[in-house]
């Protein structure tokens, strides 16, 4: 095995695997940065183009795109409220605030940082754990998988603001529009009114171009001025970047503690890196002990967010390579790559095909270097969006928001969806419901009725299912424990009087 | 302070009308396929009605707060509680709101008859000159340097096929012929 | 006049090139309406997310169509609704052979079966058979069944399958009929999660095409075929015997086998439909795209346009006879 990391590490010098990873990188950080676009579009794009190439090539630049989408989606979130995939929702919260303040360079050096060292320490923790991928894989059985959701939603409704009857209705009527469209397990449609559109259920980018990039649209866009609301703040430039950059070792827990979430949770098939993205951030204000800063512009938030959603890359790969069970549609691809090539993943890969497992990996460093790097050098000149008038930028988000909306699955209705979804979004916003929790238990909700049926077909009908195996009782503490704990906190807290919002 | 927000109540009556029309539309199917919709369905329509009582007597509101619900309940405080931007969402006035919506729906008509490479162009100018107030030639200007590297990352480097709108086909690729895929 | 006067001895050659002429420029207005096609560039629809086995095969004889027609056969995943939108999109595209599909079938008839959508699959003009993925009944290395009577012994065999409505789901409907094994099944494993789902022991069996991942899997000594539903061995997996071979030839042939057919618009006509398929069946000839579809785990067996109208309408057969099964076994869960 460390042969073949040394013979990798020889090769990168050649100067088709430096083309290859910046080929890989330049398509990651452009289809992270455009909203609604994301590493799987790139990679499905240069699919086929990769047909007649050498195999480790090919290798470096799908590693390259998968390593830098996420980093890239950073930075249109804490510029423009936009997150650039999914996965990055959490950057907004914490880094837009910070560019309204000013502080957009400082909040890119932070995810640039966070990104960088989260993939570092996924890549490690995937290297040292391709042995023992097997127990992984076997440990998280439909059951288990249940109660990680309902701790994971429980996680998210916390981490909404003080708000809490808005923030668990949000999630509730979140869960419920998950249920409309087919569902695999039961095999019917529901919800559709006989509407084809509706068939596959609402579709997430729409949802969630439309509640974030395009009503924060409305939002700047109505009050006029620039993001950065005190334009006269100066930028600081690449100091201030570099500060952010720097800064990201004060919070060493919530980096470490993202890092190892996106890990895991990456390695579960089929939770993939948004949901990384929200329980790294709730995880991260629940344990922090000053919950009341995360939404205001917050680093550690930020911090949290990013670690995160980048150290999924190594926890995915691991049942990729081990056993060629792709848990996200990234892996997919990798897979159809593999195929592609003829090479099998599992035993044969590991054993014989070492040569492609190093080079995905230190693809995904290469890669991940390249673009913070990238990043750290233009971020200064990113920043000045945040100074430019909002009327300039107002019609370049929404013409890369409705692009992107369309671009996922090329019908035209979805933009509709998003437009109409911005103004259900503004509206609750202005009522008071955080969006977050709807847009979580959209997520998590379809999966949680699918892993509980699941659950109770192989059990065969039985609920004891639930309460017997090892992680779900684990997990079932966890919860216990979290739901303990916050009314611990509520409890402390509720007699003081407080003022009420701001 | 005690004023009741009617706009708040709109909002919980549209949220209320989804969840109560899935749980009731749940009714119409067997088995285990109702069971999620009946379980988070139910103590969703609770908290809403709850939140509209609230609306309508913030009195209420004072008895819960041993349940975990703080004051930022209370409907006076809502208005500046929003999503992930603490210190008030600060959106102009309702007038602006309604006129930049506007421009959305507007730039979605354009798009829809006429397809993304007309109305890329059109939608930028017309808002560059009218909304941003730059006069025409800056803005034609603008509309160029940034619809041009569009066009050659969306149709030139990257191929994806972008919308072209419901016109019969003019341009192929370009203008018209899109098929409106169904609603029904 | 001069001219005719003075090639006069030339008459009948003139004679014969003006009809010639005549002849050809009847025939090429004839083809103004014929080679009119392809104008633009061809879409191909695949009803699947890419990297999977249709998306894999679609895409290597697109783009070898393109070399033939002239134009870009661009492949566009129009995924939803288990591969039906796709099917739902080329039944109401322009009927003038600028888009295709690839479509899944009887998989497709199967579901429209349980589920109308007014999708007549006789009305599509087929254009012929793009791959051919025999199916196989697999399960974890470790347990250690391997035959039917193994697997009549045990109460409640389980089955990971995608849902409740598909082409496996009838397969296994029909199949443990047929060998008298009680079953249920654990429904909402895609693709690959399958195979996760038989290494946790969530269930003990699997079935669908041996193809592309699913391919690779069975490769590895983490899974064995226990049957090809075939009556000749399948050569990727030369070990695991066919259903003819277990007594059950009533389930072999290539009766579920999964096909990939490719279809125009209803209605397009005969003569933009011929291009379309001789550019497709040259495309199935040429080595290297025989090379990479056997490589992804699938077969190519041509058809021409008219056996494929003719497979589909045996596939109507097939699901006929067996929807009631399905559906009573669908209805019980």
């Amino acid at each position: 095995m460390f042969e073949a990391f040394l013979d990798g590490l020889a090769g990168m010098g050649s100067p088709a695997v430096i083309g290859a990873i910046v080929l890989g990188t330049t398509l990651g950080v452009l289809f992270g940065v455009i909203p609604g676009l994301g590493s799987v579009i790139a990679m499905t794009l240069i699919l086929p183009f990769t047909f007649g190439w050498d195999p480790i090539i090919a290798m470096y630049v799908f590693a390259g795109i998968i390593g830098t989408a996420s980093t890239g989606g950073g930075v249109p979130a804490i510029l423009l409220n936009t997150p650039g995939t999914i996965a990055n929702v959490c950057t907004t919260f914490d880094g837009f605030p910070m560019t309204r303040r000013g502080e957009g360079g400082r909040a890119i050096g932070l995810a640039a940082t966070a990104s960088a060292l989260g993939t570092l320490f996924s890549i490690v923790v995937l290297a040292a754990l391709l042995p023992l991928a097997e127990i992984m894989l076997r440990a998280f059985t439909p059951p288990d998988f249940f109660w990680l959701i309902i701790l994971g939603l429980i996680a998210v409704t916390f981490a909404s603001r003080q708000n809490m009857v808005k923030g668990i209705a949000a999630g509730g009527v979140g869960i419920l529009i998950a249920l409309i469209g087919f569902s695999p397990v039961f095999g019917v449609r529901r919800y559709t009114l006989g509407s084809e559109y509706l068939w596959d259920g609402i579709e997430i980018v729409p949802l969630v171009i439309g509640f974030f990039a395009l009503s924060e649209l409305i939002v700047y866009t109505s009050r006029g001025g620039s993001i950065a609301r005190d334009a006269s703040v100066n930028l600081g430039g690449f100091r201030q970047i570099m500060r952010g950059a720097v800064e990201v070792f004060q919070y060493k827990a919530i980096l470490l503690r993202g890092s190892v979430i996106g890990t895991v949770i990456g390695a579960i098939p089929g939770a993939g890196g948004a949901v990384a993205n929200f329980l790294s951030y709730s995880t991260a204000k629940q344990a922090s002990k000053t919950p009341e800063l995360f939404g205001t512009g917050y680093p550690g938030g930020v911090v949290a967010s990013e670690s995160s959603n980048d150290a999924k890359d190594g926890g995915i790969l691991l049942p990729t390579l081990t056993f060629g069970i792709p848990g996200n549609g990234e892996m997919v691809i990798l897979m159809g790559a593999f195929v592609l090539h003829g090479i099998q993943p599992g035993r044969d890969l590991l054993v014989n095909r070492l040569d492609i497992v190093w080079a995905i990996i230190l693809g995904v460093i290469a890669a991940q270097v390249l673009t913070t790097i990238i990043i750290l050098g233009g971020g200064a000149w990113l920043a000045r969006i945040s100074l430019v008038p909002v009327k300039y930028i107002a019609p370049f988000v929404a013409i890369l928001s409705f692009i992107g909306v369309y671009a996922v699955r090329s019908n035209i209705w979805d933009v509709a969806l998003a437009v109409f979804a911005a103004l259900v979004g503004f509206s609750m916003r202005r009522a008071g419901f955080p969006l977050i929790t709807l847009v979580i238990g959209f997520v998590l909700g379809q999966l949680a009725e699918e892993k509980f049926t699941q659950s109770l077909q192989i059990s065969g009908g039985g609920y004891s299912i639930f309460f017997t195996r090892p992680v779900s009782i684990i997990l079932l503490l966890a919860i216990v424990f979290m739901l303990g704990w916050s009314m611990y906190k509520a409890a402390k807290k509720n007699p003081a009087p407080r003022a009420a919002g701001s | 302070m005690t004023r009741i927000n009617g706009f708040n109540l709109g909002v919980y009556a549209f949220l209320l009308t989804i969840a109560l029309s899935i749980v009731l539309g749940a009714t119409a199917y067997a088995g285990k396929q109702q069971l999620t919709a009946f379980v988070i369905g139910i103590p969703t329509i609770t908290l809403l009605v709850f939140l509209v009582l609230a609306e309508v007597t913030p009195r209420l509101v004072k008895l819960t707060g041993a349940f975990g619900v703080s004051e930022d309940d209370a409907p006076q405080a809502a208005e500046d509680d929003a999503g992930g931007s603490p210190g008030g969402m600060e959106a102009g006035s309702w007038r602006r709101v309604g006129i930049v919506y506007g421009w959305l729906v507007l730039y979605f008509a354009m798009t829809f008859v006429f397809g993304f490479y007309i109305a890329i162009p059109v939608f930028m100018v017309l808002f560059l000159t009218i909304e941003s107030r730059l006069i025409p030639v800056y803005a034609v200007g603008v509309m160029v340097a940034a619809g041009l590297p569009l066009y050659i990352i969306f149709r030139l480097v990257l191929d994806i096929p972008l919308w072209t709108g419901i016109l019969p086909r003019i341009l192929p690729g370009i203008i018209g012929g899109g098929t409106v895929p169904q609603l029904n | 006049m001069k001219r005719i006067g003075r090639i006069g001895r030339l008459g009948r050659l003139m004679l014969l090139a003006g009809a010639l002429a005549a002849i050809a420029a009847f025939g090429v207005s004839c083809g103004d309406d014929e080679p009119d096609f392809p104008t633009r560039d061809v879409e191909w629809f695949v009803g699947f997310a890419a990297g999977g086995g249709f998306d894999t095969a679609s895409r290597i004889i697109a783009d070898k169509m393109s070399d033939d027609l002239g134009v870009n056969v661009v492949v566009r995943n129009i995924e939803g609704g288990g591969g039906r939108r796709a099917v739902q999109e080329i039944s109401r595209s322009d009927p003038d052979g600028h888009a295709i599909s690839i479509m899944n079938m009887p998989n497709q008839i199967t579901a429209e079966r349980l589920d109308p959508e007014d999708v007549d699959f006789n009305e599509l003009s087929w254009v012929g058979r793009a791959v051919i993925q025999t199916y196989g009944l697999y399960t974890a290395s470790a347990n250690d069944f391997n035959t039917p009577e193994d697997l009549q012994g045990m109460p409640d065999v389980r089955f990971c399958l995608s849902g409740l409505a598909g082409h496996s789901f009838l397969v296994a409907s029909v199949t443990t009929e047929v060998m008298g094994i009680a079953w249920n099944p654990v429904t909402g494993y895609r693709g690959q999660e399958t195979q996760a789902g038989l290494l946790r022991g969530d269930c003990e069996l699997a079935l669908g095409p041996i193809a592309g991942t699913t391919l690779t899997a069975v490769q590895s000594p983490d899974f064995k075929v226990l049957w090809m539903y075939s009556s000749e061995r399948f050569a990727p997996v030369p070990d695991a015997p066919t259903v003819d071979e277990l007594g059950f030839p009533e389930l072999g042939g290539s009766k579920f086998a999964n096909n990939g057919l490719v279809a125009a618009a209803p209605g397009t006509p005969d003569d933009v439909l011929e291009i379309l398929a001789e550019a497709f069946d040259s495309a199935l000839q040429d080595p290297d795209v025989i090379e990479g579809i056997n490589n992804a785990g699938m077969g190519v067996e041509r058809l021409t346009p008219d056996e494929t109208a003719d497979v589909v309408e045996g596939m109507d057969g097939i699901v006929s006879e067996y929807i009631d099964t399905v559906r009573q076994k669908s209805q019980a869960q």
